[in-house]
């Protein structure tokens, strides 16, 4: 009887709202992967198609589990399917190195929430510690620094259309969790409200972490999925700082003033984000089917070969680096709304102004970051062979502009909702910069009416025969912000140099490692590697060893149990 | 009747010892074979039931392994030696050394004591004999050392039990007689120190000689 309760799942409005971007990105990446998958790949392409609905399976089942145990399933579930998407291509070692990587922090995800589930389930629970191993064990998921290691090197040695589904709908899944356990759903533990300030601060602290250091990082790099995984880093963070605010909120008891602008913020970031990534991975996808890398100093130019994907590409990324008057600006906007409000109530001050200081640094590197791509990627001239490039099939475009579509609606929906019910003005501000929009473009087509203006190459700049190698890189075109931040970012520089009178080849290279790699696991795998080799002192091979280390164990055992 | 038990429990101490100190194959699976019937006896002795398991339990125990063990010996062609790892006289000191202690420390009675004897005496043999064989001889010595345990405290297991133990053992000499032989017919050697060619001790010293640099998040 419990057996069949248990398997009874639930949809809630809340269930749903982690639905829709799931299910949605899924159907619409699995639209784009039938003809992403070209090649080799197809010969294999059986195991993506099973591990990507076991995926979308296992996301759908957490989502809409009622009870916790039925959840850990889901979630274990999801992560091993997902990492047969990440090692998909097995056969490069960047990508099997990415799938055991990816495993760990699933399993050790898992770990930290059976033991926070252990602990919640007991007499009298230390609600603090429940929230931390909770944060913890989402975190891996969700992407926290210094838990965001498995991101940059999952997503770019996935599959975009895995890639896209992992980025926009899986991850986000971390905050459901978190919202399942401690706010609403079936799943609800009974958390005192005494646990809101340690949820305040640690998301608050997190939050910055991910936000400013996601898109720190996602700047320099050379990779488009490498950059866009670091970017998920970051919307998770904004998503974090959404939430962080919206406990501060309640905290103090400023419900509609500051919880509820920014928990819808927070969540509206949720679908926004699903939605906007999942189109800019498919994007990537398509231009690496087609070119054949990812590499933004090798690409250029592609506007002109791929206008449906470039054209598309670039408004995803308009709306995801939170410009008026698309998307993330309307979720970024009830953030900052909500925590100019706490100000000015006077309440929760330092954490709302540590928001506004964060997300606007955020949104303006964001921006920065986004320029790069697309103009490193889609405009400019060709700094490789793009001849035999054309445009994608069809359905790709469509699966983008449907994602595209979709995030408007969205948008504007959830912004609707919010100025009708709660009467924050979004509607009317989004309304205002797109009047002001169409202005600018009424202007831009009525102005030089009458006047010719003949098509020129590309930067041509009066150079007399200007080639592509003039043309500034992506790497050129983010060294000015990327060197104000070198203390944090640490680039790899290999230059060299100019030489004598008459210089020959000269070349510089940058390369931004992951710092959560370099600066935090990487010292204490090695140190702990140190420790553990010393072990092998025990493993030297003799039988006759092993048993009398046993023996030794069992005896110890014994005198051990006849003191105590 | 209490001077025929101390006559067995002190034959079983002296076999302990005499196992510590035998030199050849032979004469330690006569021991154990000895050792066996003796212990066969043990429960019928003590309480003057179970004739039938005393019947089996001597025939398993002191007919069918030793033949088993002898075949196994003469199949692996080695030398019939013991070779230990600790010389005999230390053997022989440490055995008695490890019987006075579980005399001291063991509890009541006899058998107790004499069981712990015998069972760290299995023990022994195991780590401190290099040949495959020895560690079956070893563990027979061991497993004879917890029915003494059991007869000693008159444990009453009933006859399907008793047979099911004694089957399990006799099933296990039988296989680590075909791996000794094997073992001898793939190293040309039944000398267990050889076996840590099968351990990761080469993946051991690779790392070793990297200094763990390979080893990265």
């Amino acid at each position: 009887m419990v057996y069949y309760a248990a398997m009874d799942f639930s949809v809630a409005h809340f269930s749903a709202l982690f639905l829709a971007p799931t299910c949605v990105v899924g159907v619409l990446a699995a639209v784009h992967a039938t003809r992403y998958l070209h090649g080799e790949e197809l010969r294999r392409a059986p195991w993506f198609w099973f591990y990507f609905a076991g995926t979308l399976l296992a996301m759908v089942g957490v989502v809409l589990s009622p009870n916790m145990l039925l959840f850990l399933l889901a979630w274990e579930a999801m992560g091993l399917f997902s990492s047969g998407l990440v090692g998909f291509e097995s056969e490069s070692k960047a990508s099997r190195l990415a799938t055991w990587i990816y495993l760990l922090a699933c399993h050790a995800g898992a770990v930290c929430l059976i033991l926070a589930g252990v602990m919640a389930t007991r007499p009298e629970p230390c609600w603090p510690a429940v929230w931390y191993l909770a944060l913890v064990g989402f975190g891996l998921k969700i992407g926290f620094p210094p838990f965001h290691v498995w991101l940059p090197e999952a997503h770019p040695a996935a599959p975009a259309p895995a890639s896209a589904v992992m980025s926009g709908a899986m991850i986000p899944l971390g905050f459901y969790g978190l919202l399942a356990f401690f706010v609403v759903g079936p799943m609800r533990l009974s958390v005192p409200a005494t646990v809101l300030p340690h949820m305040g601060w640690s998301l608050l602290v997190l939050g910055s972490a991910a936000a400013l250091g996601g898109i720190l990082f996602a700047l320099p790099q050379r990779n488009i999925k490498r950059l866009l995984a670091f970017s998920s880093v970051e919307n998770m963070g904004v998503i974090a700082l959404g939430l962080s605010l919206a406990a501060w909120g309640l905290h103090a008891r400023c419900l509609d003033t500051v919880a509820w602008p920014a928990f819808i913020g927070a969540l509206l970031h949720v679908l926004n984000h699903a939605f906007l990534k999942g189109g800019l991975f498919l994007g990537a996808g398509s231009v690496l089917r087609m070119t054949g890398t990812l590499d933004m100093d090798n690409l250029g130019g592609l506007m002109k070969k791929m206008p449906g994907t470039g054209t598309l590409f670039t408004l995803n990324a308009l709306g995801l680096s939170g410009l008026p008057p698309l998307n993330a600006f309307a979720s970024e906007f009830l953030i900052y709304l909500a925590a100019f409000k706490a100000l000015a109530l006077g309440q929760c001050v330092l954490p709302a102004s540590a928001v506004l200081v964060v997300l606007s640094l955020t949104g303006g590197v964001a921006a920065a970051t986004y320029t790069k791509v697309v103009s490193a990627v889609f405009l400019g001239e060709p700094r490789s062979d793009i001849s035999k490039v054309t445009e994608t099939p069809k359905r790709m475009v469509f699966a983008q502009a449907v994602l595209f579509a979709l995030s408007l609606l969205t948008s504007f929906a959830v912004a609707g909702w919010a100025q009708f019910k709660f009467g924050y003005p979004v509607l009317t501000l989004t309304g205002i910069f797109y009047g002001l929009l169409l202005g600018l473009w009424a202007i831009r087509r009525l102005l030089p009416r009458g006047k010719e203006h003949p098509r020129r190459p590309t930067w041509d700049c009066g150079y007399a025969a200007p080639t592509a190698r003039m043309a500034w890189t992506g790497t050129a075109f983010s060294q000015p912000l990327a060197d104000t931040f070198e203390a944090i970012l640490r680039p790899r520089v290999h230059v060299k140099h100019v030489k004598g009178l008459f210089p020959g080849d000269s070349a510089i290279a940058v390369e931004t490692d992951d710092a959560g790699v370099t600066r935090f696991w990487g010292p204490i795998f090695h140190v702990c590697a140190r420790l553990f080799q010393r072990t092998h002192l025990l493993q030297n091979g003799s039988l006759h060893f092993y048993v009398l280390l046993m023996i030794i164990a069992v005896a110890a055992l014994l005198i051990w149990g006849a003191l105590s | 009747m209490t001077f025929l038990i101390d006559v067995l429990f002190a034959a079983l101490v002296v076999v302990n010892l005499c196992l510590a100190g035998v030199g050849r194959l032979w004469g330690a699976v006569r021991l154990v074979a000895f050792q066996g019937v003796v212990i066969g006896l043990l429960p019928f002795v003590l309480t003057g039931e179970h004739a039938l398991i005393a019947v089996v339990n001597v025939l398993v125990k002191g007919v069918l392994l030793p033949v088993m063990l002898n075949y196994a010996i003469r199949k692996a062609r080695t030398v019939r030696e013991l070779e230990p790892l600790v010389g005999f006289g230390k053997s022989v000191a440490i055995v008695f050394a490890v019987t006075l202690l579980s005399f001291r420390f063991a509890p009541e009675t006899l058998a107790v004591a004499v069981s712990f004897a015998t069972i760290a005496t299995g023990l022994f043999l195991i780590i401190a004999r290099r040949k495959a064989i020895t560690q079956v001889i070893g563990f027979l010595v061991f497993e004879n050392g917890i029915s003494i345990f059991a007869a000693g405290i008159s444990m009453d297991y009933g006859l399907v039990v008793e047979l099911g133990i004694l089957l399990d053992v006799f099933v296990l000499v039988f296989i680590l007689g075909i791996a000794v032989y094997e073992i001898n017919r793939t190293f040309s050697s039944i000398d267990i120190d050889k076996l840590n060619r099968l351990g990761d001790t080469r993946f051991m010293h690779a790392h070793r000689s990297v200094d763990g640099k390979g080893v990265h998040a």
